[in-house]
């Protein structure tokens, strides 16, 4: 694991925000890589930087979906922040305009953008969030990489999946016929029961 | 319900964490269902997810053998006293068969060796954890910038971990966080400069 191949491709990420015991919500994103004979997974969180591979000998099965996240996190979160924001900015209003004088209009105004300002975030990441994505994870039996695209790269994400289906189905022949060299190709094209295998040739 | 092994629901799962089964719910696929499916759509028996799946059959690999000892005259194995032994740890000097060495690139270690180092973190060849200097480099400049108060002391945070990053760049072998370092350092520097300034018309009114 130790040192970084010069061949690796960054060829997709994935974010996930995870409960930790103290320090609240806490982000957590991924990096995959491709390699000539894995993918790379560098995770990242606010401490630590993980590195893990999945390699292709390795590799069970791959999935594609397209789904919306689950927004409540974010709905909560960016809903609490408006409102408090809101509840300060009337309360510094009245507090405002109540004491000598009266508010002039460019302190409302100065009120009004510092309490958007504030609670823009949680909105940002409600409407990031509420995005549908396309996930596609490729599963070995120790380690997964999952790879996440917005709903407007779909296509994008499809022809990712289908090469690395073939690249890893063209590796896993290669080393099984390099292994057990009585196991022809022809047999285990045959045994792999692959429609994208007989499309890809 | 076909057999599935469930994994406790709800719970939040790390992005490096396996799971060989389904993204959405998290529950596992056993081998028998997995042998059943082919390509193409599939519909998650527990959650109803609907599934694009690619199977693989995986590579199949001669196993490992060692060679027994044909007299009492050749080494044996310390683990396996019928097996020849072909090698001796590079960190305890035992000698070993073809099923316990363990080659990590430089060396070969026996299993109790490798244990024992990996257990202390010693061994850099299978260090695939860092702490994240270029993480707390950002925060520290991003800091800064309003607690400008403070601006020398984090930038002198910053300073530091960009330090203690490079060495542990050169340790790993690795380049990362790059872009996170530099964003920091400017971010820090600014917060120097607005705490210098901050600290300077102070001491200008004072003595005055």
């Amino acid at each position: 694991m130790n040192g970084q191949n010069p061949l690796r491709r960054l060829i997709g990420t994935s974010s996930v925000a995870r409960w930790m015991l103290l320090f609240g919500w806490s982000g957590e994103r991924s990096f995959t890589y491709e390699l000539p004979d894995a993918l790379e997974v560098e995770t990242r969180d606010w401490s630590e930087i993980v590195w893990h591979r999945v390699l292709f000998d390795d590799v069970r099965l791959i999935t594609w979906r397209h789904y919306r996240r689950n927004v409540a996190m974010f709905s909560w979160l960016g809903g609490t922040l408006v409102i408090v924001f809101f509840f300060l900015w009337i309360s510094l209003y009245v507090t405002l305009g109540s004491g000598r004088g009266s508010t002039s209009d460019d302190t409302k105004w100065v009120l009004f953008i510092v309490a958007a300002i504030i609670s823009l975030p949680g909105l940002i990441g409600f409407i990031l969030t509420a995005i549908p994505v396309c996930e596609i994870t490729v599963q070995g039996e120790r380690t997964q990489a999952v790879l996440r695209f917005p709903t407007w790269r779909k296509m994008e994400s499809l022809t990712l999946r289908d090469r690395l289906t073939k690249r890893i189905r063209t590796h896993q022949t290669t080393v099984t016929a390099e292994n057990l060299p009585g196991v022809s190709r022809v047999e285990l094209s045959d045994s792999s029961n692959s429609p994208t295998q007989e499309k890809l040739g | 319900m076909p057999d599935l092994v469930q994994e406790k629901k709800g719970r939040k799962r790390s992005l490096g964490q396996h799971n060989l089964g389904c993204p959405k719910c998290g529950t596992s696929f056993n081998t028998s269902i997995r042998q059943e499916w082919t390509d193409g759509n599939h519909v998650c028996p527990y959650c109803n997810a609907v599934l694009d799946i690619r199977v693989f059959n995986g590579s199949q690999k001669s196993a490992q053998t060692a060679t027994p000892t044909s007299d009492g005259r050749q080494a044996a194995c310390a683990n396996h006293a019928k097996n020849l032994a072909t090698v001796s740890c590079a960190h305890c000097g035992v000698f070993i068969c073809e099923l316990c060495r363990l080659d990590l690139g430089k060396e070969t270690l026996c299993p109790a060796c490798f244990e024992r180092l990996r257990r202390d973190d010693r061994l850099e060849s299978v260090q695939n954890r860092a702490f994240n200097y270029p993480a707390q480099i950002r925060l520290a400049g991003l800091i800064s910038i309003p607690m400008f108060v403070f601006g020398i002391i984090l930038f002198g945070y910053v300073l530091f971990a960009v330090w203690k990053h490079s060495r542990q760049q050169k340790r790993l072998g690795r380049t990362f966080g790059t872009a996170s370092k530099w964003f920091g350092l400017i971010c820090g520097a600014f917060g120097a400069l607005f705490c210098l300034l901050f600290w300077w018309s102070l001491l200008a009114k004072v003595i005055r």
